[in-house]
């Protein structure tokens, strides 16, 4: 399962077509498309709407679903390295929020076929390097000094992910597509730089995070044990220590049956005390 | 041995520190990423510890304050009335999975201090103050094993032979004691190795030298003079646990010289209960956390029987070739 969060439509098309994804109907106010397990959502610049639609679209999945969810936020960035070059794409493994200066650090734990990394700010207007630009905020040149790559949305897509979802899980790339000359990027250049790292990156988000296994104690032997025990009257301390029982007994033993009572002695339970007893002894039979 | 680290952390006062220069130098490779506080990364919330453990990070850091803290009672204090550790690193590279540091710590990732001088100076204090301090050195960490690049044991050698009030233990698992090899025995320092049953370290503790090496180290270092402890700490109830431990018993009153030895700690597993509720959250394919464990106090352990059974096991064991007064319970 994955999901991807843009800023804008242009940034998202290249990965949209790719995929084939299509807008779902749902009650929120952002735009989520999907193809089978993999969703892209457009929030519209800023962070504060970056953060919105994280959230919005984690209210749409369940705890066990978010916890498998590979999360990215991409888009474009300006620099202000000159050595950084037009569509470079890196990775981000520090996000600077400038107003509210607050840090986040995105761990880097998978491979990928893109090796560069750097660190990002995010401020809430577009910022330039240039003097007095309409909307824009200029930086004069300390501040220019150690600024790698900016942007508007980065640390309000991690802040909000981070409530949602796994850390591990999360993960933000940008590419250059400035370097801060105070003009906005026309729609087909990012299309067309986008394009061009979705192609090494498509297959790096699809697939699934390697340390979601299927955990067969879950799956396999816990439903047959509460089939098993639905109609006796087990405290949640009593289920929650079965489990662990449970457990112990298929770590020990992969493949052996596990042990389980007599069915039909359950009739003789008539007290808890005999619950207790009937309990005890089965988890003696599991701790072998 | 352990993966080299792909990104090191470093709190901004420390950047131009000599001693951080020199571990960044000991890992070109790594991505260096400033950061204000150590605990800005280390501590945040929802880190998945088996998962950083697949790619630990490594964080320089200052600590602030703290250089000692009262040792807890689930170590043996070998009755010294100032029983103190300090933590010169926080979180291991072995990777054992009966360790409490995965149910203390949020991070996986490994946490080293540079500024040892501070430590330094603050036991000086207590020593000028106590006149005794024994002091654990290698508490929440392997220390010994971080030597190739964190050479701190060294250092404390050093700053101990200046100090005849202060005793240190050093506790490891590691085989580094080349790395030492070349200081002349400090009466008042312990080095202390755990060791298991080779068929435990192989299945349970991850990444760590085999017996081999480790009683090749013990050996060297027994031969060299120093005071050496074995901690057979924890005993594990694993299948066929007795043999498995009996011929560790034998395997050392073999290869070791029972009068280099100064002393034998023996213990069952044991845990504090929230350690091993975050422990077992995450590791949830390690038989042993699972074990149908005796609560009390806030501490899990293996029954009052099993324990006992453990240890008369083990000690009878041990005595065949050590004498009685080496033995000693370090929790029961
Ligand atoms: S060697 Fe010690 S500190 Fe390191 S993982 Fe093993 S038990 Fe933990």
């Amino acid at each position: 399962m994955s999901a991807l969060f843009f800023a804008v439509l242009s940034e998202a098309k290249p990965w949209l077509t790719k995929l084939e994804a299509k807008p779902i109907s749902h009650s929120g106010k952002f735009r989520i498309f999907q193809k089978d397990n993999h969703y892209i959502i457009i929030s519209g610049t800023g962070k504060l709407s970056m953060a919105l639609a994280v959230s919005e679209f984690a209210h749409t999945l369940s705890k066990p679903e978010r916890n498998q969810m590979k999360v990215w936020n991409l888009g474009i960035a300006g620099s202000g390295r000159s050595e950084h070059k037009l569509g470079d794409f890196f990775w981000i493994n520090k996000i600077s929020d400038v107003s509210s200066s607050k840090d986040f650090y995105p761990d880097r734990i998978l491979n990928s076929n893109f090796k560069k990394e750097t660190n990002l700010k995010t401020f809430d207007r577009p910022v330039t390097k240039e003097k007095q630009r309409d909307r824009f905020i200029s930086l004069n040149s300390e501040e220019l000094e150690n600024l790698n790559l900016v942007d508007m949305e980065g640390s309000g897509f991690f802040e909000a992910a981070s409530l949602y979802f796994p850390l591990e899980n999360i993960a933000v790339g940008k590419l250059v597509s400035d370097h801060l000359e105070g003009k906005f990027c026309q729609a087909e250049d990012v299309e067309t730089m986008m394009a061009k790292t979705m192609e090494g990156l498509f297959e790096e988000w699809t697939r699934p995070l390697p340390w979601v296994n299927a955990d067969s104690i879950e799956t396999v032997d816990w439903p047959l044990v509460e089939s098993f025990i639905q109609n006796l009257r087990l405290t949640e301390t009593m289920r929650h220590d079965l489990k662990k029982s449970v457990r112990f007994f298929r770590l020990r033993h992969p493949n052996s049956q596990l042990p389980f009572p007599e069915e039909s002695d359950k009739i003789n339970l008539k007290s808890k005390t005999d619950l207790k007893n009937y309990f005890d002894q089965w988890r003696e039979t599991l701790h072998v | 041995m352990f993966k080299a680290f792909s990104h090191i952390y470093i709190e901004e006062s420390i950047l131009d520190h000599f001693r951080t220069k020199e571990i960044l130098n000991r890992f070109p490779n790594a991505i260096p990423i400033s950061i204000r506080h150590y605990k800005d990364s280390f501590n945040r919330n929802s880190q998945n510890f088996r998962i950083q453990k697949e790619s630990p990070k490594l964080i320089l850091a200052e600590k602030k304050d703290q250089f000692l803290y009262k040792g807890s009672d689930f170590s043996p204090n070998f009755s010294h009335p100032h029983f103190y550790y300090n933590t010169l690193a926080l979180n291991c590279i072995y990777d054992c999975e009966y360790c409490y540091l995965q149910g203390m710590f949020p991070s996986a990732n490994l946490v080293l201090f540079v500024n040892w001088e501070d430590f330094f100076s603050a036991t000086k204090e207590f020593l000028d103050k106590n006149k005794s301090l024994y002091l654990a050195l290698s508490y929440d960490t392997d220390l010994l094993a971080l030597e190739s690049f964190f050479p701190a044991t060294k250092a404390w050698l050093e700053f101990a032979t200046n100090e005849p009030n202060l005793s240190l233990e050093i506790r490891t698992k590691s085989t580094n004691y080349g790395q030492i090899a070349k200081y002349s025995p400090n009466p008042n320092v312990i080095l202390a190795w755990t060791i298991s049953p080779q068929s435990i370290i192989e299945s349970i503790e991850h990444g760590t030298p085999s017996l081999q090496a480790r009683l090749k180290a013990i050996g060297q270092a027994i031969k060299d003079g120093w005071k050496v402890r074995i901690c057979i700490d924890p005993i594990l109830r694993v299948p066929e646990w007795q043999t498995h431990y009996q011929s560790l018993a034998d395997t050392l009153g073999k290869e070791l010289n029972m009068e280099g030895i100064l002393d034998i700690s023996i213990g069952g597993f044991r845990m504090n209960i929230d350690f091993l509720k975050r422990m077992t959250d995450v590791r949830k394919d390690s038989s042993i956390l699972f074990h149908d464990f005796e609560k009390k106090d806030k501490i899990v352990s293996y029954s009052k029987l099993e324990t006992e059974e453990i240890l008369n096991l083990m000690s009878g064991a041990l005595k065949k070739h050590f004498s009685p007064s080496q033995i000693k319970v370090s929790y029961s």
